[in-house]
């Protein structure tokens, strides 16, 4: 499939604005036992982990997730059901992953989102490569226990 | 009676939380055991007796669909019962495993309730 060269077009950004929330409230409440406590400022720590999630549809692009390290801990632990110390720091990243993999899943596959999608592998980014992608069509960032979640979409169209 | 099950993902921790999951549903569990990719799931069912299949579908080497499809033409492991569990929730993606040859599918984010609820359809008895 062939993409536009640039990424941040913000065709449908309406639509991923408001799936952005809801998607991170499911995700952590079904399955992490937590809540975003509202919305935040992005937490721009370069200490923080970030993971992308790639997708490709009729809209194709990536979700990318930036947590702080402590919030990340924190919800690793309450989805393994484990104590924080017990987690390794790859235990943690890969938690992030999924986290990622999930709230990227809800939003692409819902009915009425941009059609069919097949998703990618999530990858944790290290930090001489959490540059921005360009101009996302979405990006929320959310306080959560701990720290801050940031969520940023970015599209681009089908050539 | 107790249920062996089989757990594929590619993902460590997420075989973690399944377990975990399967635990809190409160159903008899025989024995568990986990594989990284389709390849190594079929490899398991040819070796162990298992009662039910829990596998995602994004996979390295063989994914969960083409999973569900060998599976499915294999006369000695096709009866045994999978239920995908998936971050995709399309509808096409559902009836499309399901037309595969899975017999159930839950997408992710789900509660226990919800997996106890598809585990019990899918063996047609309800596991107290």
């Amino acid at each position: 499939m062939k993409l536009k060269k640039y990424w941040g077009c913000r065709m449908h950004s309406h639509n991923f604005d408001r799936l952005l929330a809801p998607a991170v409230t499911t995700v952590l409440e079904t399955m992490f036992f937590s809540e975003p406590l509202g919305p935040s400022d992005p937490d721009t720590n370069t200490t923080n982990l970030q993971v992308r999630v790639p997708f490709s549809g009729e809209v194709s692009g990536a979700l990318e997730i930036r947590i702080s390290k402590s919030t990340a801990r924190s919800l690793a632990a309450s989805f393994l059901g484990e104590s924080e110390e017990s987690l390794s720091e790859s235990q943690i990243a890969q938690v992030v992953c999924e986290l990622a993999n999930m709230v990227c899943g809800w939003i692409v596959s819902k009915p009425g989102s941009q059609g069919c999608f097949d998703l990618g592998s999530p990858e944790l980014l290290a930090p001489e490569n959490q540059r921005p992608m360009g101009i996302p069509a979405s990006q929320q960032s959310f306080a959560v226990e701990n720290g801050t979640l940031t969520v940023s979409l970015y599209s681009s169209v089908a050539a | 009676m107790a249920l062996n099950i089989l757990i594929v993902d590619d993902s460590p921790v997420m075989r973690v939380f399944l377990r975990k999951v399967v635990q809190l549903t409160g159903l008899p569990v025989g024995e568990y055991c986990e594989a990284g990719d389709g390849e190594a799931a079929l490899k398991t069912l040819r070796e162990r007796w298992v009662d039910l299949v829990l596998t995602d579908i994004n996979m390295p080497r063989m994914n969960g669909e083409e999973f569900v499809r060998q599976l499915e033409s294999d006369e000695l492991l096709r009866d045994i019962p999978v239920i995908v569990v998936s971050t995709d929730s399309s509808h096409g993606r559902r009836e499309h495993l399901l037309k595969l040859g899975a017999r159930g599918y839950i997408s992710k984010p789900f509660l226990p309730e919800t997996l106890r609820d598809e585990v019990e359809k899918v063996l047609g008895v309800p596991h107290a």
